[in-house]
C-alpha cells in the first residue's frame, strides 16, 4: 500500500475507531500530535487505537516504550505499520 | 432463555495447583480455556491427564509470563488462533520465603518478576481485544501477605501489593470499556507451591483462621468464577478475601 493511501486510511480509522464526531479524517495533518495537543485524544484513548491497528494490519506494538514514539502523529504511526507489516 | 455464552479464557499458571483447579471450573461449564505454563511439561502433561480424567479439554501454551518478548510472541499466537481471552486470569506466582536480611536481590526480583511484572505484561496484552470487544473479565491473584503483611515474604508481600495497586488502577483505566479487572486473595491452600511450609507452620496459620482449617483449590476456583460471571459486571477494583476469615 502506498504511504499516502496508509495515512489517508489510518486518519479514518482514528476518527472511526475514537467516534470523533468534530474532526474529519482530512482535518488531520500528518505530522499533528495526536495526544494532548494537536488532535487532543485522552491518553487512555490509546488502547482501543492500539488494538483497532493491531487487529487490523495483523500487527503488534512492542512492550517498551518505543511504542509511544510511534503515536506521535499519523506520520510515526504510518512508518511503523509499514514497518511491522515489511 | 438462550444457553450462556462460551468464553475463551486464559489461565496463567494454568497447569499446576489453584490456576488448574480455575481452568478445569472454566472448561466444565464448556467455555475454551488455554492454561499457560512457564516450562513444567510434566505438570502440563499431569493437568491434561486430570482434564481428560473429567471429558474436558483444556489447550496449553508454554510461555514466561514474565518475559515481555516471550508474552507478545503467545499473544500473536492466541490472536491468529481467535484464542485472545474474555476471561484473563493471572494465577502465576512464586515464593523464594526468607527472613529480609537473607534476601538476595537475585531473589527479590525473581519473585517481583513472577508475581507482578507477569501481571502487568498480561493485562496489557489482554486488554487489547477486550477493549476492542468493549467486554473483558481480568482476575489477578494477590495474598493475605499483601493486606497483613508476612514474616519472611519481603518480596512476596511486596509483590502482591503491587498487584493490588494494579488492579484497582487497571480497573479505572479499563471501565471504560465495558472491562473489569478485580483481584482474590486465598488464604492457605495446600498446592506444590505451599508445600515447603511445615507442618508446625501450617499448624499455626491454620490456627489463627477463623475457620480452622486450610482451603481448596476448587473454593478459590469459584471465586473467580464468581467474578467473571455477568452478575458480577458491576464490580471492578476489588479484592475478594477467600481466606477463612483471616483478614
Amino acid at each position: 500500500m502506498a504511504t499516502a493511501e496508509l495515512k489517508t486510511e489510518l486518519k479514518h480509522l482514528i476518527v472511526e475507531t475514537l467516534r470523533l464526531e468534530d474532526v474529519k479524517p482530512d482535518q488531520i495533518k500528518d505530522a499533528d500530535p495526536l495526544f494532548v495537543e494537536g488532535l487532543g485524544l485522552d491518553s487512555l484513548d490509546a488502547l482501543e487505537l492500539v488494538s483497532a491497528l493491531e487487529f487490523k494490519y495483523q500487527i503488534r506494538f512492542p512492550t517498551d516504550d518505543v511504542a509511544k514514539q510511534h503515536f506521535r502523529s499519523v506520520d510515526t504511526l504510518a512508518d511503523f505499520v509499514q514497518s511491522a507489516k515489511a | 432463555m438462550g444457553s450462556p455464552p462460551v468464553r475463551r479464557v486464559l489461565v496463567t499458571g494454568g497447569t499446576k495447583g489453584i490456576g488448574r483447579a480455575v481452568a478445569l471450573r472454566f472448561a466444565s461449564e464448556g467455555h475454551r480455556v488455554t492454561c499457560v505454563y512457564k516450562g513444567d511439561d510434566k505438570g502440563r502433561a499431569e493437568c491434561a491427564e486430570a482434564a481428560r480424567a473429567k471429558g474436558l479439554t483444556l489447550e496449553f501454551e508454554k510461555a514466561d509470563a514474565a518475559d515481555p518478548a516471550a508474552v507478545l510472541d503467545l499473544w500473536k499466537r492466541l490472536s491468529a488462533a481467535d484464542r485472545e481471552p474474555d476471561y484473563l486470569v493471572n494465577a502465576a506466582g512464586m515464593t523464594r520465603d526468607a527472613p529480609l536480611v537473607f534476601t538476595s536481590v537475585t531473589d527479590f526480583d525473581a519473585v517481583l518478576d513472577s508475581n507482578l511484572k507477569s501481571t502487568f505484561l498480561m493485562c496489557q496484552q489482554g486488554a487489547k481485544a477486550m477493549a476492542r470487544r468493549r467486554f473483558g473479565r481480568i482476575v489477578n491473584f494477590s495474598s493475605p501477605a499483601a493486606i497483613l503483611g508476612h514474616e519472611g515474604q519481603a518480596a512476596y508481600a511486596a509483590a502482591k501489593a503491587g498487584v493490588l495497586g494494579l488492579t484497582r488502577t487497571l480497573a479505572r483505566e479499563l471501565a471504560r470499556y465495558g472491562v473489569t479487572v478485580n483481584a482474590v486473595s486465598p488464604g492457605l491452600v495446600p498446592t506444590e507451591m505451599t508445600s515447603a511450609l511445615s507442618e508446625k507452620k501450617v499448624a499455626e496459620l491454620v490456627a489463627k483462621t477463623p475457620l480452622q482449617r486450610t482451603g481448596t483449590p476448587e473454593e478459590i476456583a469459584g471465586a473467580v468464577r464468581m467474578l467473571c460471571d455477568d452478575l458480577a459486571g458491576y464490580m471492578t477494583g476489588q479484592c475478594l478475601c477467600i481466606d477463612g476469615g483471616l483478614t
